[in-house]
């Protein structure tokens, strides 16, 4: 409990001090990539659809974004247009394609389409910026593979079809996915990633 | 209580962004402020060096037959939360052929996306100028991009770079900010990418000082270095608009301090009056400002504008 609170302590003045954040321009290489790495535990929220054809329910789900592999379509002379795992979002945003595994907890048992707790999911998307060349407003449209067992040890797998739709840097979204053959078709979850 | 302390952490991480936003609710749904007699003819041939303020940083510059830009910001709203409370100070169809498109630094206010994107319409030979590291930050246009040196956040140096853009002698100068546009990578990660910028043409020389925080050597070095006719200096945003500043920005005293110690002829206040912040009223800074003017007695030297006026500093003989 202490320790939480001291720990709470430093980041609020990491992050709310102007005088500190000025300090840290020559922040080392281990800060950023530890403090990277720490956000991308950072889960996005979503509900599956739980429906075995008579009865549905909705279950609460946690997700993470992992993108491996991303082509950009806008980069400037300056950068690459490839990124692996860290993506700067003005690259994302303003038009780009990329490789996710998505990760997906739910916080119980599809009680009524009897699948297990865990999913995967993995695929291909392309991000089209809207307005202000994406910054404020992107889509996205992809195609992926689920993976998801049943609660007796069944395969559960499919082709899954997302649209997406994203504001504040492409960094938070509303993603919508279509999971065809399985009997818990829908699935609506916020997006969340910073970098 | 793990739970509670992430939220909370989470919480105190996006306050800043919490505010401006809470404080930019009353903006947002009003519209801003028109600019009367708007001027549709801002280059004129018979003008040596004339400026026309657009709204807060940003600022039409003619150098002779040159044409100049500094960060453009010419759409309603700066990264999606904060406002306009007043329009551009031109239309977009009258905004001339530009030659050279400074930006200082990345955060929202001072580099929009949007605006560039107008501008690259519109000025097909121009070169979009940012300091090093804000490559990170910017999509492809069709403008030539330049990128210069800054000294890594002028650690040691006053100056970073000298280049000739399009005709212009360009030289990066310091100031002291931070970089970033995100949140964590300007707080903790390090970007510096931020910088003044000194324009040299035909004789005259502008300083846009971008955004900045005093510092009592730096300033004083610039004004050795250049002859300066024109300052842009800016004096907020603030609430406590009797104080020097802050670390990262300079209140009306400093950016006064600045003007002196930069030994500039003229100077123009600017990055006020245009967007709301969470911790100031946007008019606040330029009150304070005037006073210092008066008790200086620098109206001659000194010209607050109105969103959209020009001035005329040199004129032909």
């Amino acid at each position: 409990m202490i320790s939480h609170v001291f720990l709470y302590i430093i980041l609020t003045f990491v992050f709310v001090s102007a005088e500190v954040y000025s300090q840290l321009k020559s922040a080392t290489v281990p800060v950023k990539w530890i403090s990277w790495t720490l956000l991308q535990g950072l889960p996005s929220p979503g509900y599956y659809a739980d429906n075995d054809g008579m009865n549905k329910s909705l279950r609460f789900t946690l997700s993470w974004q992992v993108i491996p592999l991303s082509y950009s379509f806008s980069s400037n002379k300056y950068l690459t247009n490839w990124s692996f795992f860290y993506i700067k979002p003005v690259k994302r945003f303003s038009g780009s394609a990329e490789m996710f595994f998505e990760p997906t907890v739910a916080t119980g048992d599809y009680k009524y389409s009897r699948l297990r707790r865990f999913q995967w999911n993995s695929g291909a998307r392309v991000v089209i910026p809207l307005a202000q060349r994406g910054e404020y407003l992107c889509f996205s449209l992809g195609l992926a593979y689920y993976n998801q067992k049943s609660l007796n040890g069944e395969l559960n797998h499919g082709i899954s079809y997302e649209a997406g739709i994203y504001s504040f840097f492409g960094m938070s979204g509303l993603k919508f996915n279509y999971y065809s053959g399985s009997s818990s078709r829908y699935s609506l979850k916020l997006y969340l990633k910073y970098y | 209580m793990k739970l509670l302390f992430l939220g909370l952490s989470v919480l105190f991480f996006s306050c800043n962004m919490f505010n401006v936003a809470v404080r930019n609710v009353p903006v947002f749904f009003s519209s801003p402020e028109k600019v009367r007699n708007k001027i549709t003819d801002p280059v004129k041939q018979n003008v040596r060096l004339s400026v026309l303020w657009i709204g807060h940083s940003t600022v039409l510059i003619q150098m002779d037959d040159k044409v100049i830009i500094t960060d453009p910001l010419l759409t309603e709203t700066a990264g999606e939360l904060a406002r306009r409370v007043v329009e551009p100070g031109i239309d977009i169809i009258n905004i001339p052929q530009c030659d050279i498109i400074l930006i200082s630094h990345s955060h929202f206010d001072h580099l929009s996306l949007g605006s560039l994107q107008i501008l690259d319409d519109i000025c097909k030979s121009a070169s979009l100028v940012f300091p090093d590291g804000m490559e990170n930050y910017i999509p492809d246009y069709k403008m030539k991009m330049v990128r210069m040196k800054n000294d890594r956040g002028y650690r040691n140096n006053y100056t970073g770079e000298t280049r000739t853009v399009n005709g212009l002698k360009i030289t990066t100068v310091f100031a002291q900010h931070w970089g970033g546009r995100y949140g964590l990578d300007g707080y903790l990660w390090g970007e510096n990418a931020y910088t003044g910028y000194v324009i040299e043409y035909n004789g005259l020389c502008v300083y846009f000082a971008g955004d900045t925080g005093y510092h009592h050597k730096r300033f004083k070095q610039i004004g050795e270095k250049f002859k300066i006719d024109l300052a842009l200096i800016p004096i907020g945003p603030c609430s406590d608009c009797n104080q020097c500043g802050t670390y990262n920005h300079v209140f009306p005293h400093c950016a006064y301090e600045i003007f002196k110690d930069t030994k500039a002829k003229y100077m123009i206040p600017i990055h006020y009056g245009t967007l709301v912040f969470a911790q100031a009223d946007p008019y606040e800074p330029l009150a304070e400002f005037l006073k210092i003017v008066k008790e200086n007695n620098h109206e001659d030297r000194i010209f607050p504008l109105e969103i959209g006026e020009q001035k005329i500093i040199y004129m032909l003989e």
